[in-house]
């Protein structure tokens, strides 16, 4: 579903992906594990589509397509979401609207009728229960004085009102407590399906109890240093990162 | 040629705004006469405005001067089919075309007891000597030029009055048309008095129906007695081609309360001047305004509120959205009498600018002569937020539909203040019919 390869990007001319491997198949979780500052969040953002960033060389394969050369609402309609780290707030535009705007653009991208507003409704109804938002949100200014965890189920929700094919989600488990982690966790595993991709960024391991990736890749100072199954994830938990720099720079001896 | 050496010249004064000829005075009862040349001593006294007015630094009118705008005589031949985009399924209207009275286009009965709606040439024609009180005002002859020039060509308008004790449940609407086949001037003028314990919802709507250009100095007049609630919403729908210089004048009484709001769109001349008298305690006023400009279009609002009782409250919230080459003016002064203790006043200007070349000025001036008061002002003057657009695109919303959602947020703050449905959703029409005009949407 997913193919990068040599993928370098940065910002202003200073480089912070260093040359990313990665390749994801319909079905798998993936996990990118790695300390704040190594670039996980700039490989979330390169991949939606976020002009701040610079893609300098590599490729980005998606679905078989050249994911670079699409514009960020195409990639969304073909299926690619991102969980934002920190969700931009939108005073003035309700939740809503947001909501019944973003289905209906992928939607018809799909060829199909957007919903009207009563269907709309009982089809956000059912979802919100998941995340276990209160109704009244949905007339929220978008993002707009919501905590740090009403945020990141905010992110949730979206994923499963849109149900993308490939969904990012970006520290969508820091600044939770362990309720909130695990219902954000359930909703991850029910998404789960033979036809979807997850990538997990994550700074703990922590979501990994909840959630079972099939891969965990680190990525350290922009570049993936080390892959392996689940059981990398316990490793880093027990070691914290400073092993792998200490096996890399023997390695380079 | 006269060689005589010239000592600073009066600026000239544009025919259209010259001294009423005394025709015009025909059949007018001596004191509303007398009012009139009061008016027009005032704007004398003024001089007709130009950028050297500190008043006016930002707004110049020297466009207007050498048009040869006249005054229409009333006479039309608008339908109310015509009138039917501008108005509400239902409730009262009252219609003035070139600011006179027209009973056929105005549907005024089935008012409640306590309610009239009705033309302000007949109750001055009838001696009414309470509706000629209320119009003669000291402060604003001597603050505002327009405000004279409007009393000085007094001829008719609406006048929409409550009873006390008279609670009207459903939207007044005044329609003010400006129409000519040539370039015509008017002085709408608009009194609203409300009585003790009343409630008022009013639309003021001023719209076009003529191909040449149209210049509207009209007056709205709200005075508002102990414990009135009004909720009052003012609509420019004159497009390009219509020029305003308005006036707003609220005066409240104790514990009453006025929420007005104007929404000036479009690409022309746009003058508000504003003025708030909170002159007894208890009094609370919003005044707020949306000014969405595009071409070359020029808005200026510039208020002035008087605290003058104690445990009186203001909130003002202008917000502008400016596109390409357009200005907008926000001059906001209040002023807190040395009584006026504990007095809460608010005001904010917000300007959206769409293009580089838009340009807006700001000027909060505060003016606080009592200790024990909450007084505070912000301004701000930014762009359509990138991250935002960003967000919404990784959503899936092409850039066209973000703007558009962004632009309702910006506005929404404003519009959402209103209390009454109906007027919610006419302001609501009115921002998306701008940006489909300014090409926005
Ligand atoms: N917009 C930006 N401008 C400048 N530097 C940036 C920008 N975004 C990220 N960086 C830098 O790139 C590096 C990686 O940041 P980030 O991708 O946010 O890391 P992570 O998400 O892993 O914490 C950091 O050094 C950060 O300062
Ligand atoms: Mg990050």
């Amino acid at each position: 579903m997913l193919e990068i390869k040599n993928l370098h990007a940065g910002t202003g001319g200073a480089e912070i992906l260093h040359g990313i491997n990665l390749e994801i198949s319909a079905g798998e979780v993936h996990a990118i594990m790695g300390p704040n500052g190594s670039g996980k969040s700039t490989l979330s953002q390169v991949l939606a589509g976020n002009d701040t960033y610079q893609v300098t060389s590599g490729t980005v394969t998606y679905k078989g397509a050249d994911l670079l050369e699409l514009s960020p609402e195409l990639r969304a309609r073909e299926g690619l979401f991102l969980s934002f780290q920190y969700p931009v707030a939108i005073p003035g535009v309700n939740n809503i609207y947001l909501l019944q705007a973003a289905l209906n653009a992928i939607r018809k991208h799909r060829g199909e009728e957007p919903l009207d507003a009563i269907d709309f409704l009982e089809l956000v109804r059912g979802r919100i229960k998941e995340v276990d938002l209160d109704e009244e949100f949905l007339h929220r200014p978008v993002n707009d004085g919501f905590s740090g965890g009403e945020k990141k189920r905010n992110e949730i929700l979206q994923m499963l009102v849109l149900e993308p094919q490939l969904a990012i989600l970006d520290e969508t488990d820091s600044g939770l407590d362990i309720d909130a982690l695990k219902l954000i966790a359930e909703g991850v595993n029910r998404y789960r399906s033979s036809e979807r991709a997850i990538l997990l960024i994550t700074h703990y391991q922590r979501l990994l109890n909840y959630i079972s990736p099939d891969k965990v890749h680190v990525l350290l100072d922009g570049r993936i240093v080390k892959s392996g199954g689940p059981e990398l994830a316990v490793e880093l938990e027990e070691k914290g990162y400073g092993w792998i720099q200490e096996e890399l720079a023997e390695k380079a001896l | 040629m006269s060689s005589s050496v010239e000592i600073s010249p009066a600026p000239p004064v544009p025919q259209w705004a010259a001294q009423p000829d005394a025709a015009s005075f025909d059949g007018q009862t001596e004191a509303w006469a007398n009012l009139r040349r009061k008016g027009y001593a005032a704007f004398s006294r003024h001089g007709f405005p130009t950028t050297r007015m500190e008043a006016w630094r930002n707004t110049s009118l020297a466009h207007l001067i050498d048009i040869d705008f006249q005054l229409a005589g009333g006479d039309h031949n608008i339908t109310q089919a015509q009138l039917k985009p501008y108005l509400l399924p239902d409730g009262p209207v009252a219609v003035l075309v070139d600011g006179i009275f027209s009973p056929e286009l105005s549907a005024t009965g089935g008012l409640p007891a306590g309610m009239t709606l009705s033309s302000l040439a007949s109750a001055l024609q009838a001696g009414d000597t309470s509706a000629l009180a209320q119009l003669d005002d000291e402060q604003a002859l001597d603050e505002y030029p327009f405000s004279a020039l409007n009393l000085a060509h007094l001829r008719d308008g609406v006048w929409l009055n409550l009873q006390p004790g008279t609670q009207f449940e459903g939207v007044a609407q005044i329609l003010v048309i400006s129409t000519g086949s040539r370039p015509t001037v008017s002085f709408p003028r608009l009194l609203i008095t409300v009585g003790e314990n009343t409630q008022l919802t009013v639309l003021e709507r001023y719209i076009h129906l003529g191909e040449s250009p149209s210049l509207t100095i009209p007056e709205t007049d709200i005075l508002c007695q102990q414990s009135a609630v009004v909720e009052h919403l003012r609509l420019h729908d004159e497009n390009g081609a219509g020029d305003h210089i308005g006036s707003v004048r609220a005066v409240l009484r104790r514990d009453s309360h006025l929420r007005s709001i104007d929404i000036s769109t479009g690409r022309r001349l746009i003058r508000n001047d504003i003025q708030g008298r909170l002159a007894e305690a208890g009094a609370a006023l919003e005044m707020s305004g949306l000014y969405l400009v595009d071409g070359s279009g020029h808005v200026d609002n510039h208020t002035r509120l008087d605290h003058i009782a104690p445990h009186t409250t203001s909130a003002q919230n202008y917000k502008g959205i400016l596109t390409d080459t357009a200005r907008g003016v926000f001059t906001g002064r209040v002023v807190v009498h040395p009584e006026a203790q504990k007095t809460v006043a608010r005001q904010t200007n917000r300007n959206l600018m769409l293009s580089d070349k838009a340009r807006v000025h700001t000027d909060p001036q505060l003016e606080i002569f009592a200790n024990d008061v909450k007084c505070n002002h912000g301004s701000t003057v930014g762009q359509i937020d990138r991250d935002a657009l960003f967000y919404f695109s990784t959503r899936g919303i092409d850039e066209e539909t973000a703007r558009r959602l962004l632009i309702h947020g910006f506005t929404h703050e404003v519009v959402a203040t209103l209390r009454n449905a109906a007027l919610r959703d006419c302001a609501e029409s009115a921002i998306d019919g701008w940006l489909e005009t300014a090409g926005l949407a």
